[in-house]
């Protein structure tokens, strides 16, 4: 009974619930593309439009995943919309202006320090969460109101404009057509390198979790953190490290960003946290925490960027989009919920005061 | 009998759950100013039929009457409205809101215009009349949060005679009270007796059953094996009957060879909780804490093992001195825990097998250092799964959709993944079936017999009796006794652990702690 074949092995990689949704959400992403495809073909898988949606798709990937991270163990991380003006504006703010008496610096130095100030904040926030047991929405909710207010006041809220041809425009703006100097690279020169930065990090990330102990530990703290704790796992440090981590990647996506817009901008944004929440709970990640996963989160975003554009090139009300896609999270999260509803109920029946 | 006797009769009741017969045939009776009670091992069916009774469930055959009156229960309010209250161990209050309220939550008394307001002065005074009718001493006033939880048990009784209850369910009502609140209790069930109230009391304590019950029914897998006047009942005679076989086969002690001294602690302690707790543990030597709940004993083996923090005392392993500030030192210094509450504190649920056993043992199965050997893993869980006779359809599933026996060798598994040399069980076999606990009894001889050292936490007494060789009996956070095997008799232990100081025996083995 015990014995695990090769064959037990594979059913119960199936088995793994896990697996099961994001090929329903992966399912549900096809017939989307199919849907526009069909709609509009013209348009729709041109490598231009696709390259639009793989940007969407990089910007709320990245901060997804970051999300997952903290959302795994059980938090939340509000901050990170703000985070991408904050960091935007200060990695522009080097570049550009220097910082009081010291002159402006090269590009990747300022990258550099933006993201160790990404991943600072992060540590602030998980130091908060696992040291004084502050709750991190409101630990993280703080930081989305001082973050956004110090790029604010740090630019005066004007926006710090680079000009056209800046080195620092490629990581943003740049395709692998341009990186590599292709001629009409076709759809693979179209892949934007923020796309395929997201790509790597998603690898590290995916790795991280599948693969190593810090992965086992994040996802046993998630599940329960008092018998991970008893099981000699340091649970401070693994919520701190998922903290940290979606700092860091909210830094990137906001240089990125930064690049992309041409400029360092406190209004950049705006409740972007939240569409990187949806995307994450899209692609499976349970809020009450131990479940999800690096592929749901970009599904997720993917879903998310595949509507997103599709409807605009339906020409649909930028108004009516809004209401689709909540209604589109709404329908994912009572269709989780009801799965996992039937696995309650039938724990209820067998575990609950065994007589 | 005729039906108007009865207050209550449950006829040939079935319940299955997928996979699982719960109850097949069961009768159970119940007499106005009666009371019940409902014993049986864990898992025979106590609380399935309970909560058919109490409309959590619904039968899947047989018949119930009440007065006399044959009815369908169809859900918890329909039971409350017949006249059925439950007092759940954990209880169903609100921690934020007065006695008062919690009594009438939802029926609150009304006043003013529409009936708009609550008359809080009369819900207080009548809650207080309730409370006075059981004779507990508790302002109706007070929050909740701030009564104790033999208290709170007050509180969740006088709910139940505010809806009218006839048939008031107690399910293991004293397992957290202390022997005054016992005692308390006990007068409480006399009074709801002479106003005609049956009470079914499910319990695992036996003397209890002989303070106060009239009669005992006993269930065995699910189905009614006895049942008599509390006349005719004798201990021996409800044991044999809950487990259906003699007493003696259950424990599995294997003699092991007691070595050296492996791990010393003195002093420790924890204000109001544990003081001044010393003992030495040896190789092989399976050491038993013994004492009533609330003695310190959860306390003190999570202060040795770094869960909770300690406020004095040294730990000794092999006479060295090792700081032990969190679990992570403690499995360090190659101590293991097996916690009370597997499910709270021994498994993450939504994680599997396999992750569960390898959770501890993770570093030992990199590769450069931070990549996981997937292969290794596997191996060790599997070898540990077939060690322990873990019955799992596979690794991966998940730790949720393990039977109790199944989840605790899990969290066993875990802990000798790393071979730890000092093993601690905290009530290693609460809540698991006869067969898996033998299983786990017959473990830890054998790893007796290897040289590890285990100390085992139960509120059992045939248990600590039966396996361990030496016994330690701690009292309101101090250790009472420390007793050989030979010496050790049920008696004595209870004495010891209620704080008397038996005759005969004028000094205390604790006043020397440490030395054999």
């Amino acid at each position: 009974m015990a014995k695990t074949d090769s064959r037990g092995e594979k059913a119960s990689f199936l088995a793994r619930m896990g697996r099961f949704r994001e090929i329903n959400v992966l399912a549900a992403l096809l017939l989307l593309g199919l849907y526009f495809y069909w709609r509009r073909p013209d348009i729709f898988v041109k490598p231009a439009n696709l390259a639009v949606i793989m940007r969407f798709i990089a910007t709320f990937g990245m901060l997804a995943i970051g999300e997952v991270l903290v959302i795994i163990t059980g938090g939340i991380d509000l901050s990170v919309g703000s985070m991408l003006a904050f960091t935007g504006v200060i990695t522009a703010w080097m570049m550009l202006k220097g910082v009081g008496s010291i002159p402006p610096i090269g590009v990747a130095p300022a990258i550099l320090i933006t993201l160790m100030v990404g991943t600072l904040v992060g540590i602030w926030h998980g130091m908060f969460v696992t040291k004084l047991n502050i709750p991190p929405f409101i630990i993280t909710l703080g930081t989305y109101l001082i973050a956004r207010g110090l790029a604010a006041n740090i630019t005066r809220g004007y926006p710090q404009v680079f000009e056209s041809g800046h080195p620092f425009l490629i990581l943003g703006q740049g395709d692998l057509a341009r990186l590599f100097g292709w001629q009409g690279g076709g759809l693979l020169g179209a892949v934007p390198i923020s796309f395929v930065i997201l790509l790597f990090i998603a690898a590290i990330v995916y790795m991280i979790l599948n693969h190593t102990p810090l992965g086992y530990r994040i996802y046993a703290v998630g599940g329960n953190i008092e018998a991970a704790r008893l099981s000699g796992v340091n649970v401070d440090r693994v919520r701190i490290f998922c903290y940290a981590t979606s700092g860091f990647l909210a830094a990137l996506t906001g240089v990125i960003l930064a690049s992309r817009l041409g400029q360092g901008t406190p209004v950049v944004g705006s409740a972007y946290e939240l569409w990187a929440i949806a995307a994450a709970v899209i692609g499976g990640t349970s809020l009450r925490g131990g479940e999800g996963t690096v592929l749901g989160a970009i599904l997720g975003a993917a879903i998310m960027g595949t509507m997103q554009n599709g409807m605009v090139v339906l020409n649909i009300s930028s108004y009516v989009q809004d209401v689709i896609l909540g209604l589109v999270l709404v329908v994912a999260v009572v269709y989780d919920t009801m799965r996992r509803g039937g696995d309650f109920e039938f724990l209820k029946k067998w575990f609950s005061r065994p007589a | 009998m005729s039906e108007q006797k009865w207050l209550l009769r449950m006829e040939g009741i079935s319940k299955a759950f997928p996979g699982v017969q719960a109850l097949s045939n069961v009768d159970l009776e119940l007499a106005p100013g009666e009371v019940l009670a409902l014993v049986g091992e864990n898992g025979a069916g106590k609380s399935t039929l309970m909560k058919i009774l109490s409309g959590a469930y619904r039968k899947d055959a047989g018949r119930i009457f009440v007065n006399g009156q044959e009815v369908e229960i169809s859900g918890p309010s329909h039971a409350q409205q017949l006249g059925i209250a439950i007092i759940y161990q954990e209880f169903n209050l609100a921690p934020n809101l007065s006695a008062a309220a919690n009594i009438f939550i939802g029926r609150e008394p009304r006043r003013g215009p529409g009936r708009l307001f609550v008359d809080r002065r009369r819900m207080e005074t009548e809650a207080q009349k309730l409370l006075d009718r059981i004779g507990a001493r508790i302002s109706a006033s007070t929050l909740v949060r701030n009564l104790s939880v033999a208290e709170r048990q007050m509180v969740e009784i006088a709910k139940a005679l505010a809806v009218d209850a006839r048939i008031i369910i107690m399910d293991e009502p004293t397992s957290a009270l202390g022997e005054d609140e016992v005692e308390n209790l006990f007068q409480v069930i006399q009074t709801l007796k002479a106003q005609s109230i049956g009470v079914i009391f499910i319990t695992h304590r036996l003397e209890e059953i002989f303070r106060v019950a009239d009669r005992v029914v006993v269930l065995r897998d699910g189905a009614r094996v006895g049942g008599m006047p509390i006349q005719e009942a004798t201990p021996e005679k409800i044991i044999q009957l809950m487990v259906g076989r003699d007493v003696g086969d259950l424990f599995q002690k294997k003699k092991a060879e007691i070595g050296a001294p492996l791990l010393e602690v003195r002093g420790l302690t924890r204000r109001g909780v544990v003081e001044n707790v010393s003992f030495t543990l040896r190789r092989g030597e399976i050491l038993g804490f013994a004492g009533l709940v609330g003695a310190g004993r959860t306390e003190t083996v999570r202060m040795i093992f770094g869960a909770d923090p300690k406020d004095a005392g040294e730990i000794f392993i092999d006479g060295k001195p090792v700081m032990i500030e969190s679990p992570r030192d403690a499995l360090a210094a190659g101590i293991g825990f097996v916690p009370e509450d597997r499910s709270n504190y021994g498994l993450v649920l939504s994680l599997s097998v396999l992750e569960n056993i390898v959770l501890p043992s993770l570093n030992r199965h990199t590769r450069l250092g931070v990549l996981l050997d997937r292969m290794g893993l596997l191996r060790t869980a599997q070898e540990f799964v077939n060690k322990l006779n873990i019955r799992v359809a596979h690794l991966r599933q998940k730790a949720m959709f393990l039977s109790g026996g199944n989840q605790q060798k899990t969290v066993v598994a875990k802990w000798l993944a790393l071979r730890p040399r000092i093993l601690i069980m905290d009530e290693p076999t609460r809540g698991i079936d006869v067969g898996a606990k033998a299983e786990i009894h017959a473990l830890m001889s054998q790893l007796a017999q290897e040289g590890v050292g285990i100390i085992m936490v139960s509120s059992e007494l045939p248990e600590i009796l039966g396996m361990s060789d030496r016994i330690l009996v701690m009292s309101e956070g101090k250790v009472a006794a420390i007793l050989d095997r030979e010496e050790a008799t049920q008696e004595l232990i209870m004495a010891y652990a209620s704080g008397e100081r038996p005759e005969g025996r004028e000094v205390s083995p604790a006043s020397s702690p440490g030395t054999l």
